[in-house]
């Protein structure tokens, strides 16, 4: 049986666990946890920049000198070249919309267990919106922003079963299709119409459907075509540009 | 001045334990980076202990965790609370012997409500609001390998310390003591 002392206890713990939720939605507890989270925030990115200087070389001031990749390079080089063409065939064009990148320490992972997240360090004081995608490197797209708070953000990665992207193949016929995510292990590329040629190494790249995600942004390479005669799409299997789980610096496309 | 102190404590302690928490799953590979590394320590402090400073630290502990967290403020605070509490009512009150499987039993019990607890609050939700981001095939299986991982871990720290604190030997009678 449950002591009278314990019930008061329980009491009083409910309720102060009440109170604590119901100032947060108020939004009166906002200066404590931003000063929490900035204060965690600093020790996590001097933790990621020693990381990133063991093992990788790029470090957030270096970011913008690093020299692209040659799979980036062969998807810019298509894709200006597909771009020259068509704006060779029509009277009127449109200027090309400058974008603005904004680096950020990727200073750690979600704590639950819902799938693929990283958390940055720029926020809502930085510009940063709901379903912004976020680039690593020159142009390779590793997820989009699915909350922000005041300084930092969360970003679902593109291998995360959530995750949907539409994209294009940079082959003959442009064939348009949709990046998901795949238990954090694997990229597919779905619904591809069945009459349409998809080989072993195409690049595929972002195709701009989506409002938020500007045209051309790398996202992987075509590891294996899956064409069965009984279904009414093709599918194929990428290897992503960037490794997702070595993720220290990154971009968020902050828009126009 | 001692409750300011055992305030305090609790406090770094909690911060501590969360900023673990983050670097282990930036830094341990899949899937050992689902271990719930603040809930299976809080649940060895509620043993070691004992339920005065568990509860204080859980509510520091999930506040904090609440912080760098995807889901709704509130749904993993109240999780991990409510784990704690039912985890202390077990071993006050049906598992009262401090023995190594009875720790592991309980720390599973208390892990397995605290992600149903989570799992419920997303469900409602989603049924409400319409968003089922969260909910997936892959929510079960980080869960189990969170439960099994964390309650491993809190087992593990248990008979460590039974080498150091005397009164964690069953071989001496455990008593009860009051929350508060």
């Amino acid at each position: 049986m449950v002591k009278f002392s314990d019930k008061i206890t329980y009491f009083y713990f409910s309720l102060l666990l009440v109170a604590i939720v119901a100032l947060h939605w108020f939004g009166w507890l906002a200066p404590i946890e931003n000063g929490v989270r900035r204060l965690f925030t600093g020790a996590l990115i001097k933790v990621s920049v020693s990381r990133a200087k063991g093992t990788q070389p790029l470090l957030i001031n270096e970011a913008a000198s690093s020299t692209p990749s040659r799979a980036e390079l062969s998807a810019k080089i298509k894709l200006l070249t597909s771009e020259n063409d068509e704006l060779r065939h029509e009277l009127n064009f449109k200027k090309k919309t400058a974008v603005i990148l904004l680096p950020a320490n990727v200073i750690g992972r979600e704590g639950s267990a819902f799938g693929q997240v990283i958390i940055i360090n720029r926020g809502k004081s930085d510009g940063l919106e709901l379903k912004q995608p976020v680039i690593a490197g020159e142009g390779i797209l590793i997820g989009t922003i699915i909350k922000t708070e005041s300084d930092i953000a969360y970003v679902l990665l593109l291998n995360d079963n959530q995750s949907k992207v539409a994209a294009t193949v940079l082959n003959r016929d442009k064939s348009v299709g949709v990046v998901e995510g795949g238990y954090g292990i694997s990229l597919r590329l779905t619904l591809i119409p069945r009459n349409e040629t998809i080989a072993v190494g195409d690049e595929i790249v972002t195709s701009g459907l989506d409002e938020a995600t500007p045209r051309g942004l790398l996202i992987g390479i075509v590891a294996e075509v899956e064409n069965e005669a009984y279904k009414p799409f093709q599918q194929a299997v990428l290897t992503p540009a960037i490794d997702l789980n070595k993720l220290t610096v990154v971009s968020a496309v902050a828009g126009e | 001045m001692q409750k300011f102190v055992n305030f305090a404590s609790s406090l770094g302690l909690a911060a501590a334990l969360i900023f673990l928490q983050l670097l282990a799953l930036s830094i341990l590979p899949y899937p050992f980076n689902q271990l719930k590394l603040p809930l299976a320590i809080v649940l060895w402090f509620l043993v070691v202990v004992g339920s005065r400073g568990a509860l204080l630290l859980s509510l520091a502990a999930g506040f904090l965790l609440e912080l760098f967290s995807v889901t709704p403020f509130g749904f993993g605070l109240a999780a991990f609370c409510i784990s704690i509490v039912i985890v202390q009512f077990l071993f006050s009150r049906i598992f009262t012997n401090r023995s190594v499987p009875l720790i592991f039993l309980n720390s599973l019990i208390g892990v397995s409500v605290y992600h149903l607890l989570l799992f419920f609050c997303l469900a409602v939700y989603a049924w409400i609001t319409g968003e089922t981001n969260w909910l997936g095939l892959i929510f079960l299986k980080n869960a189990a390998w969170s439960i099994f991982l964390s309650a491993i871990f809190t087992t593990l720290l248990y008979v460590i310390s039974r080498l150091f604190v005397r009164r964690l030997n069953p071989r001496f009678v455990s008593r009860q003591t009051r929350l508060l």
